[in-house]
């Protein structure tokens, strides 16, 4: 399935049910002259998304938990916008990384999308956002004083060719310069989502690119946002603005060491 | 009868008696207002810097302080005596004073208490078998409202003189499951279970990593402690989500929850008393009848 077939703005007939599949988000859709009905569900497995198309008959489930939207006459298109998580992320990956002090490394890391639903008009009406995949929460900082985050597992690949392509997720490449006088442990990392954009290519979708300058472990980090479309491929369209605009250079407490929370 | 109580009110309210009264309710109106605005504007100022607790404490400031003054001008405009006022306020404070030691010890406490800040408005605290949420911080008491809707008051010094646990003072929590299974269970493999349910549940923490101890060998399982961490908002959507997936879990993997139960053994190390059931009539009754007979 082409990608900009899951993105492009869709016409509703009246009364008639909708279905679109994102991951394990299920959305299911309805509109009558006035009102639009919304429902949203889980599916057991990540699967393959597919497009907005018709459900009748016996595929309609019965206990669809619909809630209802004041949109009014004058709309009857619907646009999902691929959007990113509302909290920042904590990127683990799934084997501990080190880099030697003076070293860069350039890393690829999926970040699951979420979907935001909007009724096209002059103003765009957000009718709501859902997540494509549900993450685990965690807990970035001293457990006094720190962040709450979604958990993201990743094999952090070095190359795009290792890159899985996947419709819900977003590939957000991530340089790591490690400019303190000791090895970089990277064991996790705090990737402020928030302040990224989605934008969309032919095969998948992206983010802006992210430099964490590494300056040691109880020292901030220094985290550059790219301005542009990340220069991996070209074709690239911006299809939804950052949550929360940043300044590009950001001191963040990216890398984090935790305290052993595990005795009592 | 009427004409004469007429007379005596048109008598009463003279021209500057009456002028003297227009006065006061225009400085009672007035007065009123000031201390709302200066409320509103003091609101406004501190609402960045300061938190709710001393927010309230500055409101309450300015409305009694402003209330006590306005009470003295209107007094004075209406011709009585502050000085002597003042004087018997003074012996009727010493009197009200013996016979207010709860409430001054109460007002102490209440100073030490907001100086030491122990919670603040919208805290979750437990004190005894109370649990609720901080309404408001006074000087005498603290109001809480329990998760049940009710209200109750808590005097300041009972509050200092007790112990008292703040439970959303940091922003994560460990909801600690204790869990028995049978003795015949793979430890490893409880290990493993427990971790990939915690894992999956999207209010559990994954980090701090959730905590697994196998605490002790009871009369009837071996006993371990589940700690899960997790925002502090979260904690009915945890409880509730968690304890039906251990045990939706634990069924499908065949992991034995044993209730409390007893074996007794004959002598042998290991082997419990053989019991063999017979569901011959002449093995049990039928033997007993025929030697009746």
């Amino acid at each position: 399935m082409h990608l900009a077939e899951l993105w492009k703005p869709m016409l509703l007939k009246e009364n008639v049910l909708y279905r679109v599949d994102f991951s394990t988000l299920i959305v299911w859709l309805k509109r009558s002259a006035e009102d639009w009905y919304l429902a949203s569900g889980k599916s057991e497995k990540e699967q393959d998304p597919s497009p907005l198309r018709e459900i009748k008959g016996r595929s309609i489930p019965r206990d669809l938990n619909f809630s209802r939207w004041v949109v009014g006459s004058d709309t009857a298109t619907v646009q999902f916008v691929p959007a990113m998580p509302d909290r920042p992320i904590v990127v683990r990956p799934a084997t501990a990384l080190k880099v030697p002090p003076g070293r860069d490394a350039l890393f690829f890391t999926s970040i699951p999308i979420w979907v935001r639903v909007m009724a096209v008009s002059a103003e765009g009406i957000t009718l709501c956002e859902l997540p494509s995949l549900v993450l685990s929460n965690t807990w970035f900082g001293e457990p006094t004083s720190g962040e709450l985050c979604y958990a993201l597992r990743t094999r952090a690949v070095r190359t795009l060719e290792e890159v899985e392509t996947r419709a819900y997720t977003a590939v957000c490449p991530i340089t790591v310069r490690n400019r303190a006088p000791n090895e970089l442990n990277f064991e996790r990392l705090c990737v402020r989502v928030e302040n990224l954009s989605v934008y969309q290519g032919p095969d998948r979708l992206w983010t802006n690119e992210l430099e964490v300058r590494f300056q040691g472990e109880e020292q901030t980090s220094q985290v550059t946002i790219g301005r542009e479309a990340p220069g991996f491929t070209e074709g690239l369209t911006k299809v939804c603005a950052a949550r929360q605009p940043a300044d590009r250079t950001l001191l963040r407490q990216s890398f984090s060491v935790l305290r052993s929370l595990t005795g009592f | 009868m009427f004409a004469s109580i007429l007379a005596e009110i048109t008598d009463f309210f003279t021209p500057q008696r009456l002028q003297t009264l227009v006065v006061v309710v225009v400085v009672i109106i007035v007065g009123i207002a000031a201390i709302k605005i200066l409320n509103t504007i003091t609101g406004r100022v501190t609402r960045k810097y300061l938190s709710q607790q001393y927010k309230m404490l500055i409101r309450k400031g300015i409305r009694y302080t402003g209330s006590v003054i306005l009470l003295f001008i209107v007094l004075h405009l209406l011709g009585v005596k502050i000085t002597a006022l003042l004087g018997a306020a003074g012996i009727v404070g010493i009197a009200i004073g013996f016979a207010s030691q709860t409430s001054m010890s109460n007002l102490i406490s209440g100073l030490f208490m907001i100086s030491e800040k122990p919670f603040e408005i919208g805290d979750v605290i437990k004190m005894g078998s109370t649990v609720g949420i901080v309404q408001s911080i006074d000087l005498l008491s603290v109001k809480i409202k329990t998760f049940d809707n009710q209200y109750i008051r808590i005097p300041n010094e009972k509050l200092l003189g007790s112990e008292l646990t703040t439970i959303t003072r940091f922003p994560i929590r460990r909801l600690d499951i204790n869990l028995g299974v049978a003795y015949k269970t793979d430890i490893n493999h409880l290990k493993n279970v427990l971790r990939e349910i915690a894992g999956a549940n999207p209010y559990c923490l994954d980090e701090p990593e959730p905590l697994i101890v196998f605490s002790n060998f009871g009369d009837s399982a071996l006993e371990f402690l589940f700690g899960l961490w997790f925002y502090k908002t979260d904690y009915l959507n945890l409880k509730n989500s968690v304890m039906q997936e251990i045990k939706e879990r634990f069924d499908r993997e065949g992991i034995e929850i044993p209730f409390p139960h007893l074996s007794l053994y004959s002598g042998a190390v290991t082997d419990p008393m053989p019991i063999r059931i017979i569901n011959d009539p002449r093995a049990s009754g039928g033997k007993r009848n025929e030697k009746a007979r």
